[in-house]
């Protein structure tokens, strides 16, 4: 399988706030399901935060995407192994962001 | 009982229970909107958006329940997809800001994605490109208010009518159960026109909007001799089509008697008639109807009738069916000349801006552009020409130096057969198309290097008269008569006498029996045309002198108007046919 980003350990949770009040939050997330952010993963994501007000991008290096796009988030061509930032804003950021991180946890239960 | 008349494009008479193909077959016809409806416009998009949704929450549903919740996920996700802001923030804001209509705005964005993930470089990506067309078909249909069709399986005999088909739609229907087509648009150069040739079906075209008045099922009579289309028939009506068939398919049996034998004029002057195909198959129709060889293959079709790229095997296979049924006979293989009317699926991202595809990237320029692929043509050519008379031409030549490049291809694949111990022949005639006015003007500097020309006039006319042949509000200004076409062949046929090679006529209006005691007072010594075309026009050169012909062709050419023309060779050959049915 092959692996896109830096190989050295990452710090999985960096900057995480104080919870449920923190209007903006930034978090490392990395891709492990099998075939990395397709049409289906990212449809779970874009599921995930249709109704959140806020704004949520996913970063890789120079490019974000906006979370509640597929086709933003498909052309990050983030394959199983890359490491994303995720960015929430918007009033309970925080559980937003716990609740994308765990997506990503479990492989967004779509990957066969 | 509706009765419409429209442009009869192939013969015969037909009827059977009418089949209306949907809308989201319909090119695009309408593409900018007014900006004061830009308004409605939106209004009417998000509703085909509401409703796109609504048909995939069923069909979600319906995955889940039959398949699993895994099945109804890939559904769950087009359901996002259809909503993904990316996407319809920019068709909102093509037809906002730059008042393209909601079809254009549609096909535009979603085009542009499919070939985004097309192109990330991940297989699996590349796929999901589907999911984007099937969106994008989706939304088409319903911005047309229509239902969605069920898959095209016949298993009785229907008439299909539609707004327009385009070749790989015809090329995907049943033979075997379509009897006919009637399309709203179209000409007589339309796809349409030259597959049901190639099927042997009759079809009547342009006959201008009528689906609004068919639901499918009523009984249709298709008549492609007198352009007629009957919908809902009364008794009398079905009777006299009945009639009428068995009297074409009598007169058929009688040409092709007389058809087998080689065509000279009357004062015995030889006319070599050949065949144009689109499939393998039809060389055989040829050799039946008295065709001397193949004087057109248009390749591209292999292309058409599926979705992934053949090989050089399938393109093998091909030529060597055609070259086997003339084993003995000129086998004219032109190379792919795919693009603007004519883009298989697969090839779908090569043609990815449709600005102005007819000037566009196209033709020969395709091959050129992508040269692997034209190699796999040209390495099946040559071995194929191992076993027969096979010659070869490139379409839409428009400059020498783009016929020494595709020569100089063509060298190099020879040679590398020749390296690898491949069986095949390298020195077969190399020839080209004359269809664009620049090669036409050239044609004294293009007939030195190569060993034959063919006029393709359906493209000829078009770029001759700058008018697009498959846009109906041109289609006056489409004249195959017009003095300057004349004068276009004239040219082109004195020049390749001067250097003593050959010209053809390969275009549909040699099919059109007016027009071909003209060619042979030109200076035309050979012509190309449709199967079902050749006892009927091998007949009429057997009524002709070519003193008569060069008579017909001066007097033509003396004309200033289209018109005047068209009506003095109708005048001209309606009096060959009087002398030929008296012998009978």
């Amino acid at each position: 399988m092959p692996v896109a980003s830096g190989p050295e350990p990452l710090e999985l949770h960096s900057s995480d706030q104080s919870p449920s009040e923190s209007l903006s939050v930034r978090r490392a997330v990395l891709v492990k399901n099998a075939n990395g952010l397709h049409l289906l993963p990212c449809s779970v994501i874009a599921r995930a935060v249709k109704d959140f007000p806020g704004t949520v991008k996913l970063i890789r290096g120079n490019r974000e995407a906006n979370a509640k796009s597929i086709m933003d988030v498909i052309q990050l061509g983030a394959v199983c192994g890359t490491e994303l930032i995720l960015e929430v804003e918007g009033p309970g950021a925080a559980e937003v962001t716990d609740r994308i991180e765990m997506l990503f946890d479990d492989g967004f239960m779509t990957d066969r | 009982m509706l009765l419409k008349r429209g442009i009869a494009v192939s013969p015969g008479v037909a009827s059977a229970p009418a089949l209306v193909l949907g809308r989201d077959f319909f090119t695009i016809s309408r593409k900018t909107v007014r900006p004061e409806a830009v308004d409605a416009e939106i209004a009417r998009f998000r509703k085909a958006v509401r409703e796109t949704c609504a048909e995939i929450s069923t069909h979600a549903d319906d995955a889940s329940a039959r398949l699993g919740d895994k099945y109804g996920a890939i559904f769950q996700a087009h359901l996002e997809l259809a909503q993904d802001p990316l996407i319809l923030d920019e068709i909102v804001e093509l037809i906002s800001k730059q008042f393209r209509s909601p079809e254009v705005a549609v096909q535009t964005v979603l085009q542009k994605q499919a070939l985004v993930l097309e192109s990330l470089g991940n297989p699996y990506l590349k796929e999901r490109a589907t999911d984007l067309h099937d969106l994008e078909r989706g939304l088409l249909r319903h911005l047309s208010g229509l239902q969605a069709n069920s898959p095209l399986v016949l298993t009785e005999p229907v008439i299909i009518l539609a707004h327009n088909l385009t070749p790989s739609q015809t090329a995907r229907l049943d033979p075997k159960f379509v009897k006919a087509f009637a399309t709203e648009v179209g000409g007589p150069t339309s796809h349409t026109a030259i597959l049901a040739g190639a099927l042997e079906i009759p079809a009547v075209v342009g006959l201008g909007s009528f689906l609004h008045l068919v639901s499918g099922g009523e009984m249709v009579i298709v008549d492609g001799d007198d352009g007629s289309v009957i919908i809902s028939p009364d008794a009398n009506a079905i009777v006299l089509a009945e009639k009428a068939d068995r009297i074409q398919r009598s007169k058929d049996k009688r040409l092709v008697r007389l058809s087998e034998k080689d065509c000279y004029t009357s004062d015995h002057v030889r006319v070599p008639i050949f065949g144009n195909i689109e499939f393998p198959h039809e060389a055989l129709h040829c050799r039946e109807r008295g065709a001397e060889g193949i004087g057109l293959y248009r390749t591209e079709f292999l292309y058409m009738n599926r979705t992934d790229e053949p090989t050089e095997a399938d393109h093998y296979a091909a030529y060597m069916e055609v070259v086997q049924t003339f084993p003995d006979r000129p086998v004219v293989i032109r190379t792919l000349d795919l693009g603007a009317d004519k883009v298989p699926g697969m090839m779908e991202s090569v043609f990815s801006d449709f600005a102005n595809p007819e000037l566009g990237l196209r033709s020969i320029r395709v091959s050129l552009h992508d040269k692997e692929r034209f190699k796999v043509q040209l390495r099946a050519i040559l071995r194929a020409a191992v076993h027969g008379d096979v010659r070869i031409m490139f379409p839409l030549i428009s400059s020498l130096g783009e016929l020494r490049e595709a020569k100089a291809v063509l060298r190099d694949v020879a040679e590398d057969l020749q390296e690898s111990g491949i069986p095949h022949k390298g020195d077969i005639p190399v020839g080209m198309m004359v269809e664009v006015p620049s090669a036409a003007l050239m044609a004294p500097e293009f007939a030195k290097e190569v060993a034959f020309f063919s006029i393709g006039t359906n493209d000829l006319i078009q770029y001759t008269l700058a008018a697009d042949r498959s846009d109906p509000a041109v289609a006056r200004y489409y004249n195959s008569a017009d003095p300057a076409i004349l004068r276009t062949i004239k040219m082109v046929a004195d020049a390749a006498a001067k250097a003593k090679i050959s010209v053809t006529i390969c275009g549909q209006m040699c099919s059109d029996p007016r027009f071909v005691p003209l060619f042979i007072g030109l200076g035309v010594e050979r012509l190309s045309l449709t199967p079902q075309a050749v006892p009927e026009i091998k007949e009429l050169i057997r009524h002709l002198s070519t003193r008569k012909a060069w008579e017909i062709a001066v007097r033509a050419s003396e004309m200033d108007l289209a018109r005047e023309i068209d009506q003095f060779l109708l005048g001209e050959v309606k009096k060959l046919l009087a002398t030929s049915d008296e012998e009978e």
